[in-house]
């Protein structure tokens, strides 16, 4: 029963596109086979929160709409209530993430090819190691790259990605790429998948985008808890 | 001569992890103290965002209505001054004046109603 947490203390990084995906994606799976999805939302723009209430999510996806004072509290009644939960923050260094993640049993840390990202993404994951430290929990996290281009890998990328690895850093092989489609959900309400083609462009590509990153999430979920890593 | 490159095919042949398997019971996760979670967050560079609670000082009172209307000059400074010698606030002032306009007008009805808004 895994709790999944988005972080990164910098906005626009994608946070928001990573949790209404993987939110979205899993509650679509797990519908027939009774498994319910949270979603937390503790960002005060209340991005996830209005794409919950959009309508179009499947049925076993469950809002809980949170703040810094009671994150910890909603994390613990959502895991109670479902099978998984997957908590969307504020793109800050607050406390509200760093309560959040003392929660998570996997946190993605989500970042653009550039050094600001790169190095707010650092600032993250020195905040995991430190709780780790106090905590004796080794917090599981991995970098995932987000806004990527199909086309292309810009050095810059390249290169963060190469500091990440040489560092023992875990990254997502895949990436969220920029398209429409992941904007066009906020729209629209629902999944990538349920998206009209006469509306949006690239639902397809977008679609197996989204497929690789959930199923990328959920291998490392069944490593992370048969023991077999500790991030 | 050189070997060709393989093509990195792991990926598409990955299985679909099953939901179901991921939904058993979880690894412990040990409560921690906040107080020193704050500490530990702080540390590195995590701080409160949300404005601390204002106290609310004194008691909640039943004036909660605005009435502004005009006034002839020098008049706001008497008003002032007479309730001020009373040791009262203005709206109190303002009550007193219009119930003892009514009673001296003998106007029941309406000092009725003034009776039931200030109960």
């Amino acid at each position: 029963m895994p709790t999944i947490v988005m972080a990164s203390s910098k906005g626009g990084a994608g946070k928001t596109t990573a949790a209404v995906t993987l939110a979205g994606e899993l509650a679509r799976q797990g519908l027939e086979k009774g498994v319910n999805i949270a979603l937390v939302d503790a960002d005060p723009n209340k991005h996830s929160a209005k794409w919950a209430k959009k309508g179009g999510c499947p049925e076993n996806l469950t809002l809980y709409e949170s703040d810094e004072a009671s994150i910890i509290d909603d994390i613990e009644k959502a895991e109670q209530e479902n099978a998984f939960v997957i908590v969307d923050l504020e793109g800050t260094a607050s406390i509200a993430v760093a309560n959040a993640v003392s929660r998570a049993d996997l946190v993605i840390i989500l970042c653009q090819g550039s050094q600001n990202d790169a190095d707010e993404a650092v600032k993250t994951i020195k905040l995991l190691r430190q709780q780790g430290k106090a905590f004796r929990r080794d917090i599981p996290y991995s970098v995932l790259f987000t806004r990527t281009s199909t086309a292309i890998v810009p050095r810059t990328l390249k290169f963060i990605v190469s500091q990440f690895t040489e560092s023992g850093v875990d990254v997502f092989k895949v990436s969220l790429i920029e398209k429409d489609a992941y904007k066009a959900v906020h729209s629209f309400g629902g999944i990538v998948n349920n998206l009209d083609p006469k509306d949006v462009s690239g639902i397809e590509v977008t679609a197996a985008n989204a497929k690789a990153y959930v199923e990328e999430v959920k291998r490392k979920l069944k490593e992370i808890l048969s023991g077999g890593s500790d991030g | 001569m050189a070997e060709r490159a393989g093509l990195d095919l792991d990926d598409i042949n990955d299985d679909e992890v099953d939901i179901t398997s991921l939904t058993g019971p979880k690894n412990p996760k040990p409560k921690v103290d906040r107080k020193e979670l704050n500490k530990v967050s702080e540390g590195a560079g995590f701080v409160s965002r949300q404005a601390p609670k204002q106290r609310r000082r004194g008691g909640r009172t039943a004036y909660t209505r605005q009435k502004n209307f005009k006034m002839r000059p020098d008049m706001p400074e008497l008003f002032a001054d007479v309730a001020d010698g009373l040791g009262i606030k203005d709206y109190e002032l303002l009550e007193m004046a219009i119930q003892a306009f009514l009673t001296k007008q003998k106007m029941k009805e309406e000092l009725d109603r003034f009776k039931n808004i200030i109960e």
